[in-house]
């Protein structure tokens, strides 16, 4: 019995080559276990790095005394928030009160008064001149140990003593409360982990999971007739999995090597994702390394059990003479697939928030992989109309193409599942990158309009730090206080020197200037102006005359002359310097949102990027293996009859056809599905246009590739048997 | 070589053939004649399949000249070869070959379809050739439930809906048992003189050679002539 299964096994190795269609299936198979294993290779590296930032997150944490009162009080610190480009981070304010208490994670030592530790990427965005003299002086970088990420933006300062304010600091015994998700740091500003599996499953893993499924499938026909001469030989299902094993092995033992060999570089140090902002922490890499191993035995032995497990049972082939494939009619994805396409739609209705992002993920994924096989149905009952009509018109290739269609619909859903997929991937990308970009795009249009010639500063200090704040600001440069009335937001109250007051448009001596929403100033409309009239009340004088009532709604503007842009790192210089240890200087309506929408909408591009790559070579992969199989059952007749134009007519009824029902059918399907992001964010139809033509492209690339390579293995068919 | 009972169809002269490994043929001369039958025998691997292939104008021989109904083969271009083929020569695969997916009358149409026949033309003589070589078609049966002696038959009429000159049959009892063997057999052998065209039957099995009216072999990579001897019992 052991020599019998080795022999098996050696068969099916040499088969996994000589095979029909054999060599597509033996590359594509080790093509989707390489993809298979980066896929789960990812998910581990990004499960590592989420870790790695949630434990250091943890570890910079300070330990509030008001929360473990027991405790000493070592230091004081205070939080404030940044941006840079449009990427939002925080920064630490730190003073030591017990010189011995260990500074912060990744600091050597604590920033001496008006000093200032940044971290490395945003030492390297910003500059040293930049962020180095924002904060005060620049002392240093933060060591990976003390951030998150190797890409995150993060700066520790101490306050100048003439800034430092005790009073609005908070009383800490040192660093590290495990346990806890940090209080500052990147994880607050980007998406978190949920959000990223859902969009890595649907954009990544699943792609290469239809791969595998279609690679496992290729040259099924001629396979399956094998598998029926292996049990008609009498072999049983041990032997028939030996077989398929063997036929298995190489190709993934293969991806299974290539895999590893992609990875290997985020072992060896910091790997900068292309496309992103963000880097794989070689320390968070090496953290897994065991998992990293133990995920590829598992790849290894999973594929081959998929493999093993795609392959029919032995009693849905009987005859190992060559025979058309009487599929049986599955009405299951029916049942599946409507009622997935209404719940998904309508997720945000029906779900609780918490679960709404997985569950639209799993209904799209139910949905999704039920339509290929809805479409087979609708295609394989138009095969007897079509072959019914070949007939009647004396069209060979129709009539060719509809029996085939009739006969086997599951080789059509094969076909066009990838492609399903492919567009699926590309509409709820397009959505969700539409959707976030839409979001953040007022704040770009604003950006756009004034850019860095109006600049909001906060907080609104005395008068004393006003009076030094706008002494100490260059000529050319005015400041205004500005308060929104809390009561009625159309209404604000500006105060300001006349020279400030009359840059905006303001006349310097009148009381109250009402002033409609078009007339007011550009910068003050792009400041408070969004919606209805906005009546602007002047005040003379100086920045501490703003009425006291207008209380935390107030805040600071810089202008400069003439609409002058300004340089916002010398403006918070001062800021930090003479207004307040811990002010914020932004421009009007950029709340630091833009820059993460941005990083979000890149991973989004990347991952369908991916997921639409590898769903092209699965139907590609579909479609040579089944126009191969194609030309060489046609190749007796047209090699005799010079009727090379069957070719064409049946790439254009099997292929196009189908491809192009699945094109229009993945484009509606997905558009009514994205109906939960698409309530949130208006999407133009028409946006979907350039998707549905490039999906329609695709189908005449796949119609043209199928007849080409029918017509190769046709012309290379040779009668044998003699 | 011998004497040729109607106007010549097929002549190979001075062909030679190159296969890798060895020369085969060592420039053959062979004529058949519309009327007429030829059976080429050998051991497997002596080369019938290549001579096929030569006579199909599919594999350029090394030397010599094939002519199929009056024209050199492969003096012409590929294109008009493809379409002297199309015009002149039917063929019979050993395992037929056929469209599973299709009925018999849809596989024999199809050949006629392809060569150029209008619809009309191409399904009824599908059918009428079915008909009279005794393949059923009334319930329009799928091609697969046939027995193995039914798809020959089919793929006979499908090599013959073309009103080929020159008839090539590649093992074509080769996978039916005897019963089978026989009745196609003498049906294929009966077609030169029913259907006025020449046949070339590639066999291993004597007892089909033997109803050729002409036999040759293929032994030590030669055309060789058998002794004459028709057996058509």
């Amino acid at each position: 019995m052991k020599g019998l299964l080795q022999h098996l096994l050696r068969i099916g190795v040499t088969s996994a080559r000589r095979g029909e269609a054999g060599r597509i299936r033996f590359w594509s198979l080790a093509l989707a276990t390489a993809l298979l294993g980066l896929a789960a290779t990812g998910l581990v590296l990004a499960q590592a790095s989420f870790d790695g930032r949630v434990e250091r997150s943890a570890e910079r944490s300070p330990r509030l005394v008001a929360a473990h009162p027991g405790e000493k009080a070592g230091a004081l610190v205070k939080w404030s928030i940044a941006s840079h480009e449009g990427m939002p981070y925080d920064i630490t304010h730190v003073e030591p009160l017990d010189e011995e208490l260990a500074p912060p994670p990744g600091l050597p030592r604590w920033p001496e008064p008006g000093e200032a530790f940044v971290s490395p990427a945003l030492l390297e965005a910003a500059g040293r001149d930049g962020v180095g003299r924002e904060y005060g002086y620049f002392a240093g970088v933060i060591g990976d140990e003390g951030l998150e990420s190797p890409s995150e933006y993060f700066v520790y300062a101490r306050p100048s003593t003439q800034m430092l304010d005790r009073s609005e600091m908070m009383k800490i015994s040192g660093f590290g409360e495990p346990g806890t998700a940090g209080i500052a740091g990147e994880h607050a500003h980007f998406f978190g982990s949920g959000e990223f599996y859902s969009v890595y499953a649907g954009l990544f893993v699943l792609p290469a999971v239809v791969l595998l499924v279609v690679a496992a499938r290729t040259g099924a026909v001629s396979r399956d007739r094998r598998t029926a001469l292996l049990t008609a030989l009498g072999a049983g299902a041990v032997a028939r999995c030996c077989f398929t094993v063997g036929e298995a092995a190489v190709p993934v033992l293969i991806g299974v090597g290539v895999s590893a060999l992609a990875a290997s570089p985020v072992l060896m140090g910091d790997f900068a994702l292309p496309g992103v902002s963000s880097t794989v922490s070689a320390v968070d890499a090496r953290e897994s390394l065991s998992l990293l191993v133990l995920v590829h035995v598992v790849l290894l032995l999973g594929t081959v059990v998929a493999v093993v497990l795609l392959q029919p049972k032995a009693r849905a082939a009987r005859s190992t003479r060559p025979t058309t494939v009487r599929a049986r009619r599955r009405t299951w994805p029916l049942w599946v697939f409507l009622p997935a396409l209404l719940f998904t739609a309508r997720i945000a209705d029906l779900a609780p928030p918490e679960l709404t992002v997985p569950l639209y993920a799993a209904g799209c994924l139910v949905t999704l992989a039920a339509l290929p096989a809805i479409v087979g149905m609708a295609v394989g009952a138009l095969g007897p109309l079509l072959a019914r009509i070949g007939r009647r018109l004396g069209n060979p290739g129709l009539l060719v193409s509809g029996r085939r269609m009739a006969a086997g619909p599951r080789a059509v859903t094969r076909l066009i599942a990838a492609l399903v997929i492919a567009i699926a991937l590309a509409v709820q990308a397009q959505v969700w990158a539409g959707a976030m970009t839409e979001a953040g795009q007022a704040a770009k249009d604003s950006r756009d309009r004034v850019g860095t010639s109006v600049l909001r500063i906060q907080p609104y200090a005395s008068k004393e730090r006003l009076r030094a704040f706008e002494e100490a600001l260059p000529s050319g440069v005015h400041a205004l206080a500005a308060a929104v009335s809390a009561k009625d937001g159309a209404r604000v109250a500006v105060a300001g020197r006349c020279p400030a007051l009359r840059e905006v448009g303001l006349s310097c001596g009148t009381r109250e200037a009402p002033a409609s929403r078009v007339s007011a100033d550009r910068r003050l409309r792009e400041a408070f102006g969004y919606s209805g009239k906005l009546a602007v009340t002047a005040e003379r004088g100086g920045l501490g005359r703003l009425p006291e009532e207008s209380g935390n709604l107030r805040s600071l503007l810089v202008v400069g002359t003439d609409g002058a842009q300004l340089s916002m790192t010398e403006v918070s210089r001062i800021a930090h310097r003479e207004l307040d240890m811990a002010a914020t200087v932004q421009q009007v309506n950029n709340y630091g949102s833009v820059g993460r929408l941005d990083i979000a909408v890149d991973w989004l591009r990347l991952m369908s990027l991916l997921g639409v790559g590898v769903i092209a070579l699965a139907a590609g992969t579909g479609a040579l293996a089944e126009f191969l199989r194609f030309g060489r059952d046609l190749a007796p007749v047209t090699v005799l009859s010079a009727g090379q134009g069957v070719f064409r007519a049946a790439a254009v009824w099997s292929l196009l056809l189908p491809a192009v029902l699945a094109s229009f059918a993945g484009v509606l399907v997905s558009w009514w599905l994205s109906a939960s992001v698409r309530s949130v964010a208006e999407t133009d139809p028409w946006s979907m246009a350039p998707t549905t033509v490039g999906a329609l492209v695709c189908s005449g690339g796949l119609a043209v590739w199928g007849m080409v390579t029918a017509v190769r293995e046709a012309e290379r068919w040779r009668p044998s048997g003699a | 070589m011998d004497e040729v009972v109607g106007p010549p169809v097929l002549e190979l002269d001075g062909v030679s053939c190159r296969v890798p490994g060895r020369d085969l043929f060592a420039g053959a001369e062979l004529s058949l004649g519309a009327g007429e039958s030829v059976a080429v025998t050998g051991a497997s691997g002596s080369g019938k399949s290549t001579l096929l292939m030569c006579v199909l104008g599919m594999a350029e021989p090394a030397a010599g000249t094939v002519r199929v109904a009056g024209a050199d083969l492969y003096g012409m271009p590929e294109r008009r070869r493809v379409r002297h083929r199309r015009d002149h020569v039917g063929m019979v695969f050993q395992f037929g070959e056929l469209l599973p997916e299709l009925t018999p009358v849809e596989n024999v149409a199809l050949a006629g379809l392809l060569g150029g026949q209008g619809r009309a033309d191409a399904y009824g003589e599908a059918k009428s050739l079915l008909d009279e070589l005794g393949v059923p078609t009334g319930s329009s049966p799928a091609t697969d439930t046939l027995s193995g002696g039914e798809r020959q038959r089919t793929a006979v009429a499908r090599a013959l809906i073309n009103k080929p000159s020159l008839l090539l049959a590649d093992e074509p009892t080769g996978s039916l048992d005897q019963e089978h063997r026989d009745s196609v057999a003498e049906l294929l052998f009966s077609l030169p003189r029913s259907r006025d065209c020449a046949l070339l039957l590639v066999t291993h099995d004597p007892a089909v050679a033997r109803r050729a009216d002409r036999q040759v072999a293929i032994a030590e990579g030669t055309l060789l002539p058998v002794a004459a001897s028709k057996d058509r019992a």
